[in-house]
């Protein structure tokens, strides 16, 4: 039998008790007085402790310029006492991009900072106190790819069992065993009893290792101190109950003291350490929900795909994140569950885009996503930075597609999907497919990766090329769920081509793939025929009680009322965004755009424009307008790319929020309006160094520049970044901002003052018209 | 939250009649209440205050204004608040494909942070504790970068996530920190 091993309990509280103070570093002390340290260590040792915790929590690089005496001083006294000693690193404190400012790859060298001062002499890696799924992930990846140690990994998920980022136990489980997490546990925040039944749904989510390490009940405010309520005796009988869930490592966190530590090794050292068999699920993830690709079959949106698609075409050759972004908000809209993301074009650089792509998708969107692409470089840029456990599309049979895709699936843990082709091609029949599925199962187990990591494609043949392409597909569907006992995926429109009405074919082998097994569809999610069929597949076969979905889903639209107004003009001046998109459609039938554009859109916001300047209507009204104006470009631009006659765009405006300032709606406000005037606007985001406006500016060679500084803090970034542009270009600059006043402006040499959004257009158009 | 402030928040008259922008207020309240997960925490700290400074243990805010504010407390309550990373990710989805919305919600955002500070100091005064105004760093003589003070003495990135950046600016967003005096001398 073996044992439950234990850990050790609080240093802090420990530490505080022996005078440290509110604001002090601890980890400092490593150094300082390195016997202090020691002896807290050597009284958890002496309470039965198996791991001494190193006193490391904070001692990264953003807090400390001696990282690597610190962390090798801390390991040192720690395995002082004779135990093994578990590498101590805590969250940065700093938040990861997009929700943060700090880089993942920036992360990932403050990691391996601490992983390197530390591997030598340290027996586990301990990342604990985790509440984000990209700063975890960065840490995995420093801890693997800089040391051989086994790697721990506890979170702090708070009482609504979730991470601060949004995850929830699930998705941080699939994200981590993906990984190759060697422990999984929970610790802080909670005493023992509210942490039960987190430790419970845990043990249910993992087939890892688990451990448990709360804190001695809930802080408590005593005169300005925090207290913990919770004594030694009553901690260790809750953490019996949880010993009981079958755990491998207990110990304690905050407010826990030897006494805590010394009752739950007397309490918990005959319980066997336990770890359920936990069936192994097909599951992907986002940063904060997962995707089983289970038993009921799953919609996978294929339109975030430049093939066939001039729209997407040109957002791709133009760095158009936002258009990609709409594309996976309709999907996502319409009951997509994962989306497929494919951005290769030949004259772009792929690995930039498709990370530029996922990471755009992810910063707005929570479904997973299915990284699709032939560019080995893409797929693992993509997977790397991706949060949470990604879908690869794809893999096939041949040698070496699989010497190329397997290693990083195993590495970063992903869903891949397997075409069932070599290099014979397509096999004719479903056998020989089946032939190639169970070479792509043997191979995938020689990198470690389980055939529920796989979901095999069986490759949608045109029915019009051949009678029994349709047949043998779904037989081979059949066989590979019944026979193979793997999951399946098909890109289902593929069957219908050069046919008419190929919707009609489409729904139809849609639902006899999933009669068949099929277990995801990349499909189309905006078309409702297939949408429907889908809804009614899983009505009428019992996974959907009272037809609720699909009532819901299904429902007639009710119309609406019809448009009171078909005057495009009205419409963009009173914001109604759906009648001036379906105006303008209607009038580019028979009105060429760029007629459209002079004669009603343009009039339209010139007389919104003068209204918000006179006040007559205010900045939410000046908006909607602008949003209407910009669904009736939309509107019309399709048609337009196809004449070749489009838009010419009036002057290259470069703009950003500078260096250091989050806040960017101020900046997003002003793109909006200067791209409805037909500005070609270059958007660089927010937090952007000087450098990169200057280079933004040398290379679009743009005459005007656009700053945004929300608070004084930023304000000398501002300045900064005028001076560079000034010294090395003719550019003008534009400031704006919350904390920006005209003579502020001055001050700091702008050149111009942009009191609002309206005021930077009617600049933008005076200096291009000069 | 209150409709009007969000509205005064977007600098449009109260009175307005605009049946379309009233029913996109109303839809980003919803929205908000849907989607922030707040978090506060408190503590409560003895203190001297002197004619240009308030100091809890060794920790000192300069300020001649926050002195004033605080004058004649022997005790000073530290708040921080948020709404929680998804209010921040709600901003950003609507900014690519509805920028009047955005606005709106960034409004409501607003008021609803201060809604969450509002509820927590009317529990502190249903403790028994008698409250003068909230007090923030960046509010006149108060340096913004004495923000770093009160994020260590309430630990607030690791009991409700907030983060600072080197510009002293919270991630997330919509975050709040605060000092707020107590009169123990007062008679009801």
């Amino acid at each position: 039998m073996k044992r439950i091993e234990f850990f050790d309990g609080g240093m802090g509280t420990m530490l505080q008790a022996r005078g440290l103070k509110a604001g002090e570093l601890p980890e400092a002390l490593n150094l300082t007085d390195p016997e202090l340290i020691y002896s807290v260590h050597k009284a958890y040792a002496d309470a039965g402790a198996d791991y001494i915790t190193t006193n490391t929590f904070g001692a990264n690089s953003l807090k400390f310029d001696n990282v690597e005496e610190i962390v090798k001083s801390a390991v040192s006294l720690a395995k002082r006492t004779g135990k093994k000693a578990a590498l101590d690193i805590g969250p940065l404190g700093r938040l990861l991009k997009p929700m943060g400012e700090l880089d993942f790859e920036d992360a990932y060298r403050l990691f391996s900072e601490i992983v390197t001062a530390g591997r030598d002499g340290a027996d586990v890696i301990l990342l604990e106190t985790m509440t984000d799924t990209l700063e975890m992930k960065a840490a995995v990846l420093a801890a693997k790819e800089n040391s051989g140690l086994p790697v721990f990994v506890s979170m702090m998920f708070d009482d609504s069992r979730r991470l601060l980022t949004g995850a929830d136990i699930l998705s941080a489980v699939t994200m981590l065993e993906g990984l190759g997490a060697d422990a999984i546990g929970i610790n802080c925040g909670l005493g023992p009893e509210q942490m039960y039944p987190i430790a419970a749904e845990l043990r249910k989510a993992t087939r890892l290792p688990m451990l448990v390490n709360p804190n001695a009940g809930l802080p408590e405010a005593v005169n300005g101190k925090t207290v913990f309520n919770i004594e030694p005796d009553e901690f260790a009988s809750w953490m019996k109950k949880i010993a009981a869930l079958g755990v491998s490592y207990l110990g304690g966190c905050c407010g826990t003291t030897p006494e805590h530590i010394g009752k739950l090794v007397e309490n918990c050292s005959d319980i066997p350490s336990r770890m359920p068999d936990i069936p192994r699920r097909t599951l992907v993830s986002s940063y904060s929900k997962t995707v089983e690709i289970g038993d009921e079959p799953v919609i996978i949106g294929e339109r975030i795909n430049p093939t066939g698609k001039k729209l997407m075409k040109a957002a791709l050759r133009e760095n158009d994140i936002n258009y990609i972004l709409k594309e996976g908000l309709a999907q996502k809209d319409k009951g997509a569950h994962i989306l497929d993301v494919n951005v290769g074009l030949p004259e772009i650089d792929e690995p930039v885009m498709m990370k530029k792509a996922v990471f755009s998708l992810q910063s707005v969107l929570d479904l997973p996503l299915q990284i699709d692409t032939s560019n080995p470089e893409a797929m693992e840029a993509a997977l790397r930075i991706y949060n949470g456990k990604a879908m690869i599309n794809s893999v096939n049979g041949k040698k070496e597609s699989m010497e190329a895709i397997f290693p990083l699936a195993a590495k970063y843990g992903a869903v891949t999907v397997c075409l069932c082709l070599d290099d014979e091609g397509i096999p004719a029949t479903a056998e020989g497919r089946i032939r190639i599925a169970k070479n792509i199962i043997r191979t995938a187990e020689d990198y470690g990766i389980d055939k529920s990591e796989l979901v095999f494609d069986a490759l949608a043949m045109t029915v019009s090329t051949g009678a029994l392409n349709a047949v043998e597909t779904l037989k081979a569907v059949r066989l590979l769920t019944e026979e193979l006992g793997v999951k399946t995926v098909l890109g289902v429109s593929n069957v219908s081509f050069g046919l008419p009405k190929r919707e009609a074919v489409n729904t139809s082998f849609f639902t006899l793939a999933m009669e068949n097994g099929l277990s995801a569809g990349i499909i189309n999610p905006l078309s409702e025929p297939m949408m429907n069929a889908y809804y009614a597949f899983r009505a009428l076969n019992g996974m959907d009680e009272n037809c609720a979905d699909y009532i819901s889903n299904v429902s007639e639209q009710p119309k609406a009322a019809a448009a009171s107004v078909t005057d495009l003009k009205t419409a963009i001046v009173k914001g109604m965004t759906k009648e001036a998109a379906e105006c303008a459609k209607l009038m580019s039938e028979s009105t060429a755009g760029l007629e459209i554009i002079s004669n009603y859109i343009v009039p339209a916001l010139d007389e919104v424009g003068e209204r918000f300047e006179n006040k007559t209507l205010f900045l939410p009204q000046l908006l909607m307008s602008a949003d209407s104006a910009k669904a009736a470009f939309e509107a019309i631009r399709e048609r337009m790319i196809t004449a070749g006659a489009e838009r010419e765009k009036s002057g290259k405006i470069v703009l950003a929020t500078v260096h250091g300032d989050i806040h960017d709606i101020g900046k997003n406000i002003v793109r909006v309006l200067l791209e409805n005037y037909g500005f070609d606007v270059i958007d660089l985001g927010r937090d952007v160094p000087p450098e990169k406006v200057l280079e933004a500016v040398k290379e679009n060679d743009a005459g005007l520049v656009g700053l945004s500084a929300l608070m004084t803090t930023t304000v000398p970034a501002m300045e900064e970044t005028i001076k560079l542009i000034h010294r090395e270009t003719d550019a003008k600059v534009i400031v704006g901002g919350a904390v920006m006043t005209k003579k502020y402006a001055r001050m700091i040499d702008a050149d111009y003052y942009g009191g609002d959004a309206m005021e930077t257009v009617r600049i933008a158009k005076e200096y291009y018209s000069c | 939250m209150d409709r009007n402030e969000i509205l005064r928040y977007l600098r449009t008259s109260p009175g307005t009649d605009d049946e379309r922008l009233l029913s996109l207020v109303d839809e980003c309240m919803e929205e908000v209440d849907r989607t922030v997960s707040p978090k506060t925490i408190t503590r409560v700290f003895d203190c001297t205050v002197t004619g240009d400074s308030l100091c809890i243990g060794d920790t000192v805010f300069r300020s001649k204004r926050l002195a004033q504010t605080v004058h004649g407390c022997d005790r000073v309550c530290l708040l921080g608040a948020t709404l929680g990373t998804e209010c921040d990710r709600l901003l950003r989805t609507y900014s690519s494909i509805d920028i009047a919305k955005t606005a709106v919600l960034q409004a409501a955002l607003a008021s609803k942070i201060e809604e969450v500070c509002d509820s927590v100091e009317d529990r502190l005064r249903a403790e028994g504790l008698h409250l003068r105004k909230r007090y923030s760093p960046g509010y006149f003589d108060l340096d913004i970068h004495e923000q770093t003070k009160i994020f260590s003495l309430l630990d607030i990135t690791k009991r409700i996530g907030v983060t600072l950046t080197d510009t002293m600016q919270m991630i997330p967003t919509k975050s709040v920190t605060a000092i707020i005096g107590i009169d123990d001398n007062e008679k009801n």
